[in-house]
C-alpha cells in the first residue's frame, strides 16, 4: 500500500519496533528496563501529586455520593439512641426499684416478726425544715394511728393521722415526738425527743440521763421498746454532743438521726409486731 | 535577500517544530499522569479510560499523519514506561493508528465533531482487540465473554466518554500547535 511506502513511516515503524521488541525481550528475560527506571524515577513526583489529588477527589466524591446513605444512617442512629436512652432510663428505674425491694427484703429478714406496709412519701409539710410528711397508704392498707414508721437505716417517726388512702407521719425530730431509748455500750436509758431549736438543724436530744452516766460522743442510740409505739432495738441515731444540766443534775446529748430525712422517698409502716411484753 | 527569506522560513519551521515537541511532551506527560494516577483511583463504569488513545486520535485527526505517528510513538513509549505489564505493544499500536488515522483524516474538511466520533469509534474497536490480545497473552485460560463484559466494554465506554470530553480542549491545543 502506498501510504506505507514512505520514508517517514518506515523510520517511525523501526523506532516503534525497537520500543516494542527490546522492552518485551528484557521483560521476558527478567531484566529491568533502564528506560523504564529513568522514566519512572523522573515522573514519580508528578505521579505522587496526581495520586494525592485523585485520592482527595475520590474522598470528596465518596462523601457527597454517600450523603444520602449517611443521612439515613444518621436518622437510624438517632432513633436507636433515643430507644437506648429510654431503655437506660427504664433500667435506672428498675435498678432503684430493685434496690428498694432488696432493702425491704433485708428488713423482712432482720425483723421477721414485723408486719410492714411500704409507703411512698407524696408530700411534705411546709416549713423551714421537713418534719412531717404524708404517705400514700391509709386505712385501706391496714394503717392506723401510732404505728411506727422506719427505714433500713432506723426510726423515721410514727403515724399521727390517717385517712382512707393516706396517712401523716410525724418524724423523730418533731417536738411532740418522744421515744424510749438506750445506749447498748453502757446500758444507759433515756428518752429521745424533738426540740424546736434542734429541729431546724435536723437533730434531736436524748434526756433524762443521770449526769454521772457513761455517755460518749459516737454512741449509737436504739429504741428501748418502752411505750406502746416503737418496738425495741430499732436504731435511732448517734450521739454527736453532750451537755450537763447543772441545775437538774442531768445529762442532755444531741442525737443525729440515722435516717436522712432530706432524701427520704420510701418508708415502711410497721402494722404489727411482737414486743418484749408480747404486745402486738 | 532570498537567502535571508529562506533562512527565516527555516528558522520559523524549526521553532514551530520545537514548540510542537515541547507542547506534545507536556501533553503526553499530563495525559499519562492522569491515566495512571488520577483515573487509576477514580474509575468510572468500572474501567480506566485510555486517555493516551484519545490524545493520539485528536492529534492525528486535526494535525495529520506525521503528527499522529509521532504522538502515538511517544504516547505508547511513555505509558509503557510508566505502567507496563511486561508485554509492550502500545508504541507500535499507537504509532500505526496515529499514522493511518492522520492519513485518512486529511480528506475530512472541515474538521467537525461527528467525523471525529467515527475515528474515535475505530480507535476504540482496535483498542478492544488489543485488550483481548493482552488477555490471551497474559492468562492461560480465558473466557472471551467474561473479558468482553468485565474488561473490554467498560474500557470502551470509559474511553469514549473521555474522548468526547477531551475533544474541545485537544482541538484548541492542536490548532495552537499547528499554527
Amino acid at each position: 500500500m502506498r501510504i506505507f511506502q514512505n520514508k517517514f513511516f518506515l523510520i517511525c515503524l523501526c523506532i516503534a519496533l525497537v520500543f516494542t521488541i527490546v522492552p518485551s525481550v528484557f521483560s521476558i528475560m527478567g531484566y529491568r528496563s533502564l528506560a523504564k527506571n529513568i522514566v519512572g524515577t523522573v515522573t514519580m513526583p508528578v505521579r505522587w501529586v496526581a495520586t494525592t489529588i485523585g485520592n482527595a477527589v475520590q474522598g470528596w466524591g465518596k462523601y457527597f455520593g454517600n450523603m444520602k446513605a449517611l443521612n439515613k444512617e444518621n436518622e437510624a442512629l438517632i432513633e436507636e439512641n433515643k430507644a437506648l436512652k429510654e431503655q437506660l432510663q427504664n433500667a435506672e428505674l428498675l435498678e432503684r426499684e430493685n434496690e428498694r425491694l432488696r432493702d425491704y427484703l433485708d428488713m423482712k429478714n432482720k425483723y421477721p416478726s414485723f408486719a410492714m406496709e411500704e409507703g411512698m412519701i407524696i408530700s411534705h409539710s411546709s416549713g423551714n425544715y421537713i418534719t412531717n410528711f404524708t404517705l400514700n397508704r391509709g386505712t385501706l392498707h391496714g394503717i392506723e394511728t401510732n404505728m411506727p414508721v422506719i427505714t433500713k437505716d432506723g426510726i423515721v417517726g410514727y403515724v399521727v393521722e390517717v385517712g382512707l388512702n393516706w396517712c401523716m407521719v410525724s418524724t423523730l425530730i418533731e417536738t411532740a415526738t418522744s421515744v424510749g431509748a438506750y445506749i447498748p455500750r453502757s446500758e444507759v436509758v433515756g428518752i429521745v425527743s424533738g426540740d424546736y431549736s434542734m429541729r431546724q438543724e435536723g437533730t434531736c436530744k436524748i434526756g433524762y440521763i443521770d449526769a454521772e452516766a457513761d455517755v460518749q460522743v459516737g454512741d449509737t442510740v436504739y429504741s428501748s421498746g418502752t411505750g406502746s409505739v416503737y418496738p425495741a432495738d430499732l436504731k435511732i441515731g448517734t450521739v454527736t454532743s453532750i451537755e450537763v444540766d447543772e441545775y437538774n443534775r442531768t445529762l442532755v446529748a444531741t442525737v443525729t438521726p440515722a435516717v436522712d430525712f432530706s432524701s427520704l422517698k420510701w418508708v415502711m409502716v410497721i402494722t404489727g409486731y411482737e414486743n418484749n411484753s408480747g404486745m402486738q | 535577500m532570498l537567502h535571508n527569506r529562506i533562512m527565516g522560513f527555516e528558522a520559523k519551521a524549526r521553532s514551530r517544530l520545537v514548540v510542537f515537541g515541547v507542547s506534545l511532551a507536556l501533553l503526553i506527560l499530563g495525559g499519562a499522569v492522569l491515566q495512571t494516577s488520577v483515573f487509576g483511583k477514580l474509575t468510572y463504569i468500572g474501567a480506566v479510560p485510555d486517555i493516551m488513545l484519545c490524545i493520539v486520535t485528536c492529534v492525528a485527526y486535526f494535525n495529520g499523519r506525521h503528527h499522529g505517528a509521532i504522538t502515538g510513538l511517544a504516547a505508547g513509549a511513555l505509558i509503557e514506561a510508566i505502567a507496563s505489564s511486561g508485554i509492550v505493544l502500545l508504541p507500535l499500536f499507537y504509532m500505526l493508528f496515529g499514522y493511518i488515522a492522520g492519513h485518512y483524516a486529511r480528506a475530512v474538511q472541515p474538521k467537525r465533531f461527528v467525523p471525529y466520533l467515527f475515528y474515535l469509534m475505530f480507535a476504540l474497536f482496535l483498542r478492544a482487540g488489543l485488550t483481548v490480545l493482552y488477555a490471551c497473552l497474559t492468562y492461560q485460560s480465558i473466557h472471551l465473554l467474561q473479558i468482553l463484559i468485565h474488561a473490554v466494554l467498560p474500557e470502551m465506554l470509559a474511553t469514549a466518554l473521555a474522548g468526547i470530553c477531551l475533544y474541545f480542549p485537544l482541538m484548541l491545543f492542536c490548532r495552537k500547535v499547528k499554527a
